[in-house]
């Protein structure tokens, strides 16, 4: 499968990348909401990993204008603050699992598990 | 009310009972100095706990309030220390992508003003070029005129604004002869009265052709009055002194000077030293003492001391 993962930290890139390779998956990534906007309209991934609060776009604003199209793609915000938090500021285009920081590879491969059997 | 008395008050509150309760029950079985201290030392505990516990969320929230008043003042990008994961923490983080997402902003918005400055700026010097085309003879004038009024305007400590207007002022201070016969404006020989007076409407035209352009204005009063006299002997209005416009003043004199030192068609270039006795003869009459002296001062820095030792001399 193909997964578009965002985040503006070059570590959780890499971490991510390194635990999705080694499930099988193709990788894409972007190091900012706007990117991973133009990036998910090109590659069409299967699902997306977004960071909560990445440069000039957050992740629930990226998410919201990847749906926008009508394509209801899985999708896992990861966020460095409190879920509930999250939650609470995300509208109708809620992200399928929310996945707080710090996460390890079980986190990861669970989350996506879920996001994309929800969808 | 402070955070760190009100959960001192919640924490005495809920110590309190069972420190009354056990103070009570070991009076009555006779031991009143150990239900002393058991009821004091349950309300110490209580205290210190409260305190401990307010000292972790007081620096961070002082820290929150220092950094928003950092923002309100326009210092984007201020960060605040993340003090664990907590709903503070949280809150601090949060502040701080959204501090760095306004300085992003902020740069963004400043790009765009700088990219329409530059467009007007661009706008101004073609409508400026329209006056040069017609007058092929004071070619590069307006130009010249421009770049001498803003050095002028900011060693008279002019403001950002106003040295704006003096380049815009400077540009187009001539537009009006956009309504004026080329046959006049290329003529060699004296002009005959009736010439001279529609040649004296210019600066009127201009200032009629610029009116209603809002980001003009400033500048407008550089166009009209840009050939009022000190002494109000100029025109169009009569103006004395100060009630001549900053901005007119220093460009007349930049004017004065440009005209002074490139050929027209009715003389050749002066040297500058010539040129400067000149403008020192109408300090006070034409040219606003204080804008003549500001303007030797940048001409006494362009070439490399040659006019303010005349000036000085004379």
């Amino acid at each position: 499968m193909k997964i578009l993962i965002a985040d503006d930290d070059r570590l959780v890139r890499a971490l991510l990348a390194d635990v999705l390779a080694g499930l099988g998956h193709d990788v894409v990534s972007a190091t900012d909401g706007t990117e991973a906007v133009e990036l998910c309209l090109r590659e069409r991934p299967d699902a997306v990993i977004l960071d909560f609060l990445m440069p000039r776009l957050s992740g629930v604003d990226a998410l919201s204008r990847m749906r926008r199209g009508g394509r209801r793609v899985p999708a896992v915000l990861l966020t460095a603050i409190s879920g509930p938090s999250v939650r609470d500021a995300t509208g109708p285009d809620a992200p399928d699992v929310i996945l707080e920081k710090p996460f390890d590879a079980k986190g990861i491969a669970r989350a996506l598990r879920q996001a994309l059997s929800a969808s | 009310m402070r955070l760190s008395f009100k959960v001192l008050c919640l924490a005495l509150a809920a110590a309190a009972v069972p420190a009354l309760v056990l103070g009570f029950e070991l009076g009555r079985a006779g031991h009143p100095t150990t239900a002393l201290a058991a009821g004091g030392t349950s309300l110490a505990v209580a205290t210190l706990l409260a305190v401990g516990f307010t000292r972790t969320l007081d620096a961070p929230l002082a820290e929150l309030v220092r950094g928003a008043l950092d923002i309100a003042r326009g210092r984007f990008g201020r960060q605040v220390r993340v003090p664990g994961k907590s709903q503070v923490g949280d809150l601090a983080y949060t502040f701080n992508y959204m501090s760095r997402e306004l300085a992003r902003q902020d740069d963004e918005n400043r790009h765009l003003i700088e990219a329409l400055e530059r467009g007007t700026l661009d706008t101004v010097r073609s409508l400026s070029g329209a006056v040069d085309a017609k007058d092929p003879y004071t070619r590069g004038h307006n130009g010249r005129v421009a770049e001498l009024a803003v050095e002028v305007g900011r060693a008279m400590g002019c403001d950002a604004r106003t040295l704006q207007a003096l380049e815009y002022g400077g540009l187009l201070h001539d537009i009006g002869k956009i309504g004026i016969p080329e046959s006049l404006l290329r003529k060699t020989v004296p002009l005959t009265g009736s010439e001279m007076s529609l040649m004296r409407q210019h600066p009127a035209i201009g200032a009629d052709i610029v009116r209603e352009v809002e980001l003009l204005r400033d500048a407008l009063p550089a166009i009209r009055s840009h050939h009022e006299r000190w002494d109000g002997g100029g025109y169009p209005d009569g103006l004395i002194g100060e009630a001549i416009p900053l901005v007119a003043r220093v460009v007349n004199a930049a004017d004065t000077w440009d005209a002074c030192t490139s050929s027209r068609p009715y003389q050749p270039a002066l040297q500058p030293s010539e040129a400067a006795r000149i403008l020192a003869g109408l300090r006070g009459t034409q040219i606003d003492p204080a804008v003549h002296d500001a303007l030797v001062a940048v001409l006494h820095r362009r070439t490399n001391g040659a006019v303010g030792r005349l000036r000085g001399a004379a």
